[in-house]
């Protein structure tokens, strides 16, 4: 790694303000676990480091029916993945978290700093953007909220300006009746990157089967993480059925535009997006109609290995 | 660039360093404080021979720099022991015989204990998924998982 500057303020102030000063020889240090690495491959060359972790409150984590859920930036996938009321309202986000890494990994990264890192094979950013997540920006012209999406400008690109640090992820009280389910597609259930990533959230009626609301967010199939609209265009305001899933399924698979690397050609990426939306959408549905336990949950983010 | 002077809490004793800001922490503690039972496999968090506890959770200390950890607790594999009496977790590695060449086990055992502190009558599932940041090229873990199931047994926080 190449020598820098390091600070550890502890206002958000502070941190702004060097990142003002330095531009774009300045980077911020949060978990770390994207950070070190590439700083170690030199393909980050920061000559200033801004520390966020000493500033106390980005290290949040709290839920109110009225306010939803806040992840606070510093809040690292351990602590949000096994927090009880996590796992009990928003599951989904437990079970993406789990995907990510391994525990040591899952106790130094963090939610914010993954999507900042915009990698758009992130595990935890199709969860994310198929809740409708809000991220709140503090910076030197004062603070904004903009829908997750609009945080990402391509590949390993955030649309941050000079100075600004995203404190908060929010994230709303899902309606009754919904379910939220994460299908990861890797080599390994643990310390891999996926193939294909599937966030698929159903929202029923209160009285039958018909879906008043769907998201189906999909990860790794184009240069950032989207929404299948329309996919989802098929199931919304519909009675769900088997047909009617896979009908959307082959949509979302017909919407991805994956590339082929060395983790997987595009035409079986391509084929995936279409199994696991089904897949994804299936048990989505189940869940809003019968509940599901957060260990299945967690087990169906991480079964699905090539 | 300047160095920093900070205090490191290691397995509850202090230590005085004067380091780089870009030094890690498992380089700070194997190099700078000779506490060499942490080990470095791959540098960039995948293998989780470097796992240490940061205020009591496993972490990858590859991936942790040394002034990120000043003023928290750091316990290294070297803090496990009880004087000579090893941990349950250690002491069931060598009953069982899940050591072979040895690299990966300070970390296996960090990672073993880690979990058994948190949930001390695990599933041979949960042990996986626990030890799922560490990787072992000699034992194929099935005396590895076996070790720490059996040392579930006989644990006591």
């Amino acid at each position: 790694m190449l020598p820098f500057e390091y600070f550890e303020p502890t206002t958000l102030r502070s941190a702004s303000s060097l990142l003002v000063k330095y531009g774009d020889a300045a980077r911020i240090l949060n978990g770390g676990t994207d950070f070190i690495v590439r700083a170690r491959q030199h393909f980050w060359k920061p000559k200033y480091v801004v520390n966020i972790k000493r500033i106390k409150s980005l290290d949040h984590l709290s839920f109110s029916k009225s306010r939803g859920l806040r992840i606070g930036a510093t809040t690292t996938y351990g602590r949000v993945e096994a927090d009880p009321t996590v796992q009990q309202r928003f599951g989904i986000v437990s079970a993406a978290a789990i995907s990510v890494g391994g525990v040591q990994i899952r106790n130094l990264g963090t939610y914010i700093g993954n999507a900042c890192n915009a990698s758009p094979a992130a595990d935890t950013t199709p969860t994310m953007v198929a809740l409708e997540t809000k991220v709140k920006i503090y910076g030197p012209n004062g603070e904004r909220v903009i829908p997750i999406e609009e945080l990402f400008a391509g590949v390993g690109r955030n649309t941050l300006q000079r100075g600004e640090i995203v404190t908060e992820f929010q994230i709303a009280t899902p309606a009754p009746r919904t379910g939220a389910i994460y299908i990861k597609h890797s080599p390994r259930s643990q310390m891999d990157i996926s193939v294909v990533g599937v966030a698929s959230v159903i929202t029923l009626a209160p009285d039958d089967g018909v879906c008043v609301d769907v998201r189906i967010a999909l990860g790794a199939v184009g240069p950032t993480v989207f929404r299948a609209k329309k996919a989802e265009a098929i199931l919304r305001g519909k009675e769900l059925t088997e047909d009617l899933i896979a009908k959307a399924a082959m949509a979302a698979a017909e919407e991805s535009n994956p590339i082929g690397d060395i983790r997987s050609p595009a035409e079986y990426r391509k084929d995936m997006v279409e199994v696991l939306t089904k897949r994804a959408t299936k048990h989505a549905f189940d869940m809003a109609k019968n509940g599901m336990d957060i260990k299945k949950q967690r087990a169906i983010a991480i079964e699905q290995v090539i | 660039m300047n160095k920093h002077l900070i205090n490191l809490n290691i397995n509850d004793e202090e230590h005085r360093v004067y380091v780089y800001p870009h030094r890690s922490l498992l380089d700070t503690v194997r190099d700078d404080l000779q506490l060499t039972g942490s080990k470095k496999g791959c540098d960039e968090g995948d293998c989780g021979a470097c796992t240490m506890f940061l205020d009591g959770k496993p972490v990858t200390s590859c991936l942790v720099l040394a002034v990120d950890a000043a003023g928290r607790q750091v316990t290294t594999i070297e803090g496990l022991a009880n004087g000579t009496t090893l941990n349950p977790v250690q002491a069931a590695f060598v009953e069982h015989g899940a050591v072979q060449c040895g690299f990966c086990i300070p970390g296996l055992i960090m990672a073993g204990t880690a979990l058994l502190n948190e949930n001390p009558n695990p599933t041979e599932e949960e042990v996986r998924m626990a030890i799922g940041n560490n990787i072992c090229r000699c034992t194929g873990y099935s005396k590895v998982v076996e070790a720490i199931m059996a040392a579930a047994t006989s644990y006591s926080r």
